[in-house]
Parts: structure tokens; C-alpha cells; sequence
């Protein structure tokens, strides 16, 4: 073979070799730290049950981001449902609730998360607070509030979208401190295969206690990083073109609710970024959208489904 | 010295490629991990449904396309597209014995799922804390809006999809 030829090759193999490193290293990363763990204590440097405790903790952190499969995020979603729906007081018109449902799910089946465990609904809150919470797994709640704030049917899918985005996004469990679920694996409570004992199930329950206040503080307190909600504003923005809406009605609603929200209030005044920055913040990631300009078909539907809004 | 740097070379791409084959492999299977999903004829959810399946039931993936992988049920063998956010490359094994088992369990090794938070868990959670009710979420999770509906209503309302996923 030329020289020349054999230049080819290593040309062409080089990258292969790096990403195939790269893929290795990212596969065996934790088998690494605990085959240090092992070496630590042959060598007398660490015990034994050190080693095995390092070796346990190496493998919570790896598996952090993904332990809470879609099952499980489900339960999650549930209860923190249920804590939305002991602290405030549902709506109760039907044609609204199938309203908002029909658009939600109609939403939700384009966005990047089509499909949860038990799928997307939708409740609106009967309270004048200017509030919205999405709870893990799809779980959507919109106060009568919210909803005086968008005077079109694509402002209204704003709202919604902007929901589905935090729940796509899996904004909901990441409010749930590490340490909880790293302690849950690290003591094995977490594992599958085991029939848990009585104590154990209780042990879990209080993890799950802890994790349920995380989300439910978060939703009604403190609210998510400015970043996670630039992130729902964008995945609004996407799924409101694939839909077939005009985002700008993501802009129309945030000028509403600029006009109407009380400040010092606790609701959007206390756990969102101004809407007056959200609007910013849109317009540095988008170019311009059109006006709204919706059929009359589609605004004397919006109007009378949520008549008594 | 050229000669030993081509075996290098050649061995390291040996090793590479049948680890990706490998990880090809390992992909080829997959777990439905949503509680009931439609199988379509197409890859877009106007595609006609032509079968269901199940949190757990195995699939073998034979193509995939935006977002959608064209599956072969294990079970039955019936094959059509499932949406990728219904599957997951972890084996999901039912918990034998298990009360409403289509909801709890899972396991291997790389997966920790249906002895985590499960309705084991939930109803631990429910003695615990009986102020707090249930009942809307039991409600609301009642709520589904057929395919058929979301395509009319999005006609009604004049909407001009981008097209999704």
C-alpha cells in the first residue's frame, strides 16, 4: 500500500477511533469511578464497606437523570394534582373543561412529548389569581384568571402550550432535590425486583412526601429558573406553528397580563418573570409574527365555550 | 512502521464498529412505556390505528421515521408505527401477582421503575395524608379527546397545521 493510501485510511479512521473512545468513556465513566472504589480498598486505602458505599453512590449520581421513569413521574403528577386541586377550588362548567381539553390534547399531540404515561388533561381553577401549574406527566391546571387574559382563541393555546412545554420538558421533577433520590437508590429503596417490606414502603412514602413538596412549593412559591420558563415560552412558540396557531397570541396574552397583574400578588407576579421580559425575551429568539388574525369561526367558538369566564 | 500503524488503525476500527453494531443491537428492542398507546398504519397520528399496546409489551423496531418507529409487536406480531415517546429502550418486566399489574412493576438491570413510586406508594401516601383528596385527578385523567375530535376541531377552526410530529 502508498504511503498516500495509508494516509487516506488514517484519515477516514481517526475520527471513527475518537468517537468510538468517546462512546466508551461515556458508557464506562461510572465503571471507572468504581473500579477506583475496588483499587482504593485492595490497596488498603479505603475499607471495604467504604468502597461498596463509594461504588453505590457512583451509580445513584449516573442514574439521577433517569431513575424516575414516565410510571413513576406518573404517581408523581397525581399527587401534586391533588394538592392543586385541595388547595384551590375547580371550575365546574363542562363545556369550558371540554373546551380547554380539546385544545390541550390537540396541542399536546404536537409538541416534542406526545405521549405520558396517562396522557394530557386539563382542569381550569376557579380563581381570579393570574395562575397556571403543570404537574409531571401532563396534568394542566388554568385559572379563570389566566384565561380573562387572552382575548383569542390563539392566546388561550398560549397558555396551554406554554403548560405542555414545563411538562415536555420535565421541569416538574427536576424542582425535586437530588439528594432525596440519590438517597432513595444509594439505600436500594428505588431498585426493581424486590417485594419492599412495610418499613421499606414507608421509607419510599417519605421520599415521595419530600419530592411532592419540592414540585409543590416550586409551582406555588417559588416558581422555575427564569431559564426553564424562557424554555416553555420557546417550546409554546414551536407548538403553537405546528399546530396551526399564531404564536403571536403568546405576545398578545403577556401584554394582558402585564395590564392586569397586581404586583405583590401571589400568583404569575411572584413565580414568573415579568411579562414584560418573557416579551423580551421571545422577541430576541423569534423575528416578528404577524398580527392575530383569527376566522370568525374560530373567535365565536373561543367566545362562547368560555362565556362565563 | 506504516504496516503496524494500518493494523492499529484497522484493529481499533474492528473494535469500534462491532461496538456499534452491538449498541445497534441492544436498540433494536424496545418497552412500551405509556399505560395504552395506538399502533398506526403511517407515521403521523392521522395515520389509521391499527392495533394497541401496552405499558411493557416488548416491540422489535424494524425502521423509524420523524419522531415515529415502525415496531413489530413480540407478542402477536403485528406490525405498525408507534410514537417515539411511547418506547423506551429499557426491558419493563411485569411484576407477577402484581394488583392492576398494567400499572406497577418494571425491572432489569439498568432500570428501576415499578418498585419506585407506584400505587403501592400513592396509597401509603393517601393514609398519610386523608385531607387530601383524589377525586378531580380521578376525574380529570377521565378526559380523552379521540384523534377523530382533535382533527375535527382543528378543522372547525380553520387552523393551518406546520405539521407536527
Amino acid at each position: 500500500m502508498k504511503k498516500s493510501d495509508s494516509k487516506k485510511t488514517g484519515f477516514i479512521l481517526y475520527p471513527v477511533i475518537v468517537l468510538a473512545l468517546v462512546s466508551m468513556t461515556i458508557m464506562q465513566g461510572c465503571q471507572v469511578v468504581t473500579t477506583a472504589a475496588k483499587v482504593g480498598a485492595m490497596t488498603g486505602v479505603i475499607t471495604e464497606g467504604q468502597a461498596a458505599g463509594i461504588e453505590k453512590t457512583a451509580v445513584a449520581a449516573e442514574k439521577t437523570q433517569e431513575e424516575i421513569t414516565p410510571s413513576q413521574e406518573y404517581y408523581v403528577g397525581r399527587t401534586v394534582a391533588a394538592v392543586i386541586t385541595n388547595k384551590y377550588k375547580v371550575y365546574q362548567q363542562d363545556r369550558a373543561t371540554q373546551y380547554i381539553n380539546t385544545m390541550g390534547q390537540t396541542l399536546a399531540t404536537v409538541s416534542d412529548l406526545p405521549e405520558t404515561f396517562g396522557g394530557y388533561h386539563f382542569l381550569i381553577l376557579d380563581s381570579d389569581e393570574i395562575n397556571a401549574f403543570a404537574a409531571p406527566g401532563g396534568l394542566i391546571f388554568i385559572s379563570r384568571g389566566l384565561l380573562r387574559c387572552c382575548k383569542t382563541e390563539d392566546a388561550a393555546a398560549a397558555v396551554l402550550a406554554h403548560e405542555i412545554g414545563h411538562v415536555a420538558y420535565r421541569h416538574g421533577l427536576n424542582a425535586i432535590k437530588k439528594s432525596r433520590i440519590t438517597s432513595a437508590i444509594t439505600t436500594g429503596l428505588l431498585e426493581a425486583g424486590k417485594n419492599l417490606t412495610n418499613s421499606q414502603v414507608a421509607e419510599l412514602t417519605t421520599v415521595f412526601e419530600g419530592s411532592i413538596q419540592d414540585i409543590t412549593s416550586t409551582l406555588i412559591n417559588s416558581g422555575y429558573s427564569r431559564a426553564f420558563e424562557t424554555q416553555a415560552d420557546k417550546g409554546a412558540v414551536e407548538i403553537l406553528k405546528r399546530a396551526g396557531y399564531n404564536p403571536q397570541g403568546l405576545l398578545d396574552m403577556l401584554q394582558t397580563m402585564e395590564k392586569h397583574m397586581k404586583p405583590g400578588g401571589l400568583d404569575f407576579a411572584k413565580t414568573h418573570p415579568a411579562p414584560k421580559a418573557r416579551i423580551e425575551s421571545i422577541n430576541e429568539s423569534f423575528s416578528s409574527f404577524p398580527p392575530v388574525d383569527e376566522s370568525l369561526k374560530r373567535q365565536a367558538r373561543f367566545r362562547r365555550a368560555l362565556a362565563g369566564i | 512502521m506504516i504496516k503496524r500503524k494500518i493494523i492499529i488503525s484497522a484493529f481499533t476500527s474492528i473494535v469500534c464498529i462491532s461496538s456499534f453494531i452491538a449498541l445497534a443491537y441492544a436498540a433494536a428492542n424496545m418497552s412500551v412505556q405509556v399505560r395504552e398507546t395506538q399502533i398506526r398504519a403511517t407515521p403521523d397520528y392521522f395515520g389509521k390505528i391499527i392495533g394497541k399496546a401496552s405499558y411493557g409489551d416488548r416491540v422489535a423496531v424494524e425502521d423509524k421515521k420523524d419522531g415515529w418507529k415502525k415496531v413489530r409487536l413480540k407478542k402477536g406480531g403485528l406490525t405498525g408505527w408507534l410514537n417515539s415517546s411511547a418506547l423506551s429502550e429499557k426491558e419493563i418486566k411485569m411484576a407477577a401477582g402484581e394488583r392492576g399489574v398494567k400499572e406497577t412493576a418494571s425491572s432489569s438491570e439498568l432500570q428501576l421503575a415499578g418498585k419506585g413510586f407506584n400505587p403501592e406508594v400513592e396509597r401509603e401516601f393517601k393514609n398519610r395524608n386523608k385531607e387530601i383528596s383524589f377525586q378531580w385527578v380521578d376525574r380529570m385523567e377521565k378526559i380523552n379527546i379521540s384523534q377523530v375530535e382533535k382533527q375535527k376541531f382543528a378543522k372547525a377552526g380553520e387552523l393551518t397545521p406546520e405539521g407536527g410530529r
